[in-house]
């Protein structure tokens, strides 16, 4: 579960505010849909929830921890995945893999267990004994999203993460998505893709110019806009001005 | 047009963060801690600058006794050229070859001759403020104390520019040659590193080798002739002669004769590298970054045998760092290997003399001056182990990673204590190969070598951890060339800075207690128990630092 209690973020000396007093609360066993134009916030607000970033003010509890005044504890039940899949470029697959298993503590035989389930999902196996320095941009992708199932964590923040995976590759991740809140855990992500948001989200969130505009299921939204709308045309509708 | 001159305005602004630092200074929240900042580094520094002063004034006096002054600006133009030689060569490489930008630049309608041109005069700026804090000093020490005419200030524009030119320019033919070979194999990285330290190696060998002058000879030059000396340490070198002579002699016929020498010869260098550079440079340069990969599906027991017993999170950093440091080519020379070139230099050079340098050691050595030897020796083995950067770039060199090391459930003090361990064990390198290059030159007994290891290692403490404390205060995490974390991060000269003062203040306080007559065991003693608790003190504030700076560290 994530709480976000009137959260605000501004940069710039208070110039530009990238986050709003937004509040928002995601339910355990819950797949919540982040949508907002460029430069909304979205990606401010996602880290701040996994602790890349502080916020000037309000607070963010995950599973009623408070990520700024016990973060390690949040961070051992987090994991997250950017919108650059930047990862260690000199390490092999497997060593970045192990690194993640290592840090988060998950033993050996599940480590091998669910790396080479992972592996064979994301149809990575034969490249994971090279440098991450050799993958494509997708590979680089599926390897940041193993490590981010790795540990199997109860909350599971993505950034983006279609972005780069081919159309195999990312029905897995959805499947993957749906599994891990079906097991209860909690899954926030952001995405430009209005339809997979529709078809996957439990519930979605707009955000604009810092401010959660709308929020809700597609029926509560569409019963808020006053008409059978799809995400697309209420996004845009939201988020005209 | 020629498209040169936008292309070295583009990358001087790159890579020297131009457009960002004005940023900063417009817009920037800290400019009165920056400002703070400084002027602490120039206190601090305060110290060494005395020392250095004094230094320059000793050898200035102990040469004017023997009419040799102008030996002085020799030592200054060898020290510059020495270093733009030695470090210039890695620089050259990865800033050629390493840029992020190198892709975009091969794809654009420019000659090859142009991109390499624009990356020279990049590093050649560099290099001069690289050089600066050791060689103008020399400089203007001999021009106030030798009261130099005007035409010696006037000179030292053109001969402290034309400094590097060559040097560099040797770097680079060297270092195009050796990547259109490297280019040409899978073992990429491990030949660009054995190359360059073969290449180095074999340039310094073949430079002290060369116009060697029998002792007779010297001596006799040395007393019949004005710069004698000069002409014996200099002919070694002779663009160190011709530097040094058109600055002495001024606006002589010989003096301009000596610096239309210099430019002439730079400029014939810098061209003939520039033209080879069209032949060579793109052979070596398109295709270095493609990685040579088997795809073969690993079986479950190969899966399984490649799967970490389960360590712990301070084994697993210190790996991490250890990996991503012995696979990144500069991070490997400029982090590692540079501790171990330097004895291996020292030792070339000795060997290869034929008079012994260290004769000043080595007489220590044998008139039973054990506690100085043991001090000198220490001294050197921290300067090799502690000076490469690789604790001041630590969080540098995470640069876009570092969004790894904020969200993992480690602690702060823990990431901090598995990077010193990693800088510790890189010191541990530098301290082992200066106390071997110290053996082979000098005659050493084993219970000083054990002294000077003992407070080697010790003294290695406490500036890892201050350099660990500098880089995370201001961690240098944009970067668009891992050399830029090394080697252009500001990080690595503050903690070299405070590291040259720590030295200096301890060699100074062992001077003075060695004169008032106290045994030498026991000047021995204080430094060893000084470097202890400096240890403890500056590991304590940097585990509480790394609290409160950890968060605060945006990506």
């Amino acid at each position: 579960m994530i709480e976000i209690k009137d959260v605000s973020k501004s940069y710039n000396k208070g110039a530009i505010r990238a986050v709003d007093h937004l509040d928002l609360t995601v339910n355990a066993g819950e797949i919540f849909g982040f949508l907002g134009p460029n430069g909304a916030g979205k990606t401010t607000m996602i880290k701040m929830i996994v602790g890349l970033l502080r916020p000037d003010s309000g607070s963010i509890l995950l599973n009623g921890v408070d990520n700024q005044r016990d973060p390690l504890k949040c961070k051992a039940m987090t994991t997250y995945v950017p919108d650059n899949p930047d990862v260690y470029e000199r390490l092999k697959g497997t060593e970045y893999l192990n690194f993640i298993g290592d840090v988060y503590r998950v033993d050996r035989a599940m480590r091998i267990e669910r790396i080479m389930r992972w592996a064979n999902v994301f149809e990575i196996a034969s490249e994971l004994g090279n440098p991450i320095q050799s993958y494509s941009h997708g590979m680089r992708q599926k390897i940041v999203l193993m490590a981010a199932f790795l540990p199997e964590p109860e909350v599971i923040v993505l950034d983006e993460p279609l972005v780069g995976l081919d159309p195999r590759a990312a029905h897995e991740l959805k499947e993957a998505m749906r599994d891990h809140c079906r097991r209860g855990g909690t899954l926030f992500f952001s995405t430009h893709i209005m339809e997979v948001a529709e078809k996957l989200c439990d519930r979605v969130g707009i955000i604009h110019r810092g401010k959660l505009v709308a929020c809700g299921t597609l029926p509560e939204l569409r019963a808020r806009a006053g008409s059978d709308q799809s995400l697309e045309g209420i996004f845009l509708e939201v988020t005209e001005k | 047009m020629s498209a040169l001159r936008p292309l070295v305005g583009l990358e001087l602004k790159t890579n020297f963060s131009l457009a960002a630092i004005w940023w900063h200074i417009k817009h920037g929240e800290n400019r009165l801690r920056s400002l703070l900042i400084a002027v602490l580094i120039l206190v601090g520094l305060t110290p060494m600058v005395v020392a250095f002063i004094l230094g320059i004034k000793t050898i200035y006096g102990a040469l004017h006794t023997i009419g040799q002054e102008s030996a002085l600006i020799l030592l200054g133009v060898i020290a510059g050229q020495t270093l733009v030689f030695v470090f210039g060569f890695f620089y050259v490489i990865s800033a050629f070859y390493f840029s992020n930008d190198l892709e975009r630049l091969i794809s654009l309608p420019l000659r090859p001759n142009e991109v390499v041109a624009s990356k020279f005069l990049v590093v050649i700026v560099n290099e001069y403020f690289s050089i600066m804090p050791f060689v103008l000093p020399v400089f203007l020490g001999y021009g106030i104390l030798a009261h130099a005419p005007l035409e010696f200030w006037i000179l030292l524009v053109p001969v402290y520019l034309l400094l590097p030119v060559i040097p560099l320019a040797v770097s680079a033919l060297l270092a195009i040659a050796l990547m259109r070979v490297v280019n040409l194999t899978r073992k990429k990285d491990a030949l660009i590193i054995v190359g360059s330290l073969v290449l180095i190696g074999l340039n310094f060998f073949i430079q002290m080798r060369t116009h060697g002058e029998s002792d007779t000879a010297a001596i006799a030059r040395l007393l019949t002739e004005r710069d004698g000396l000069v002409q014996i340490i200099g002919n070694r070198f002779p663009p160190s002669v011709w530097a040094s002579r058109s600055l002495s002699l001024g606006f002589s016929p010989e003096g301009i004769g000596q610096l239309g020498l210099l430019a002439a010869v730079s400029a014939a260098i810098l061209f003939g590298m520039v033209a080879l550079s069209e032949k060579l440079f793109y052979e070596g340069a398109i295709g270095l970054s493609e990685i040579t990969s088997r795809r073969r599906k690993l079986s479950r027991l190969e899966m399984e045998r490649s799967i970490a017993q389960g360590r712990g999170p301070l084994r697993a950093i210190l790996d991490r760092e250890i990996k991503i440091m012995n696979r990144t080519p500069v991070y490997l020379l400029n982090g590692v290997l540079v501790g171990v070139l330097v004895p291996a230099l020292l030792i070339v050079g000795v060997r290869s003399s034929d008079d012994n340098p260290l004769g000043v050691l080595v007489s220590a050595a044998e008139s039973g001056h054990t506690a100085v030897l043991i001090l000198v020796l220490a001294a050197f083995a921290i300067v090799c182990g502690c000076m490469s950067g690789t604790a001041s770039s630590s969080f540098s060199r995470e640069g876009k990673y570092f969004w790894i090391s904020k969200i993992i459930p480690v602690s702060w003090r823990r990431q901090v204590a598995a990077k010193f361990l990693h800088s510790y064990l890189v010191s541990l390198v530098g301290i082992v190969a200066a106390l071997i290059g110290s053996l082979v030159v000098a005659p050493v007994s084993g219970p000083a070598l054990a002294a000077a290891a003992l407070l080697s290692l010790v003294g290695a403490v406490p500036l890892n951890a201050a350099g660990l404390w500098i880089d995370l205060a201001r961690p240098k995490l944009k970067w668009t060339n891992p050399q830029q974390a090394i080697k252009q991060n500001l990080n690595v000269v503050f903690a070299m800075l405070a590291g040259a003062a720590y030295l200096v203040v301890c060699g100074f306080l062992a001077h003075f207690l060695l004169r008032t007559g106290l045994p030498g065991s026991f000047v021995y003693s204080a430094l060893l128990l000084i470097a202890a608790a400096t240890g403890w003190f500056v590991w304590r504030g940097l585990m509480g630092f790394a609290d409160r700076k950890y968060p605060e560290t945006d990506v």
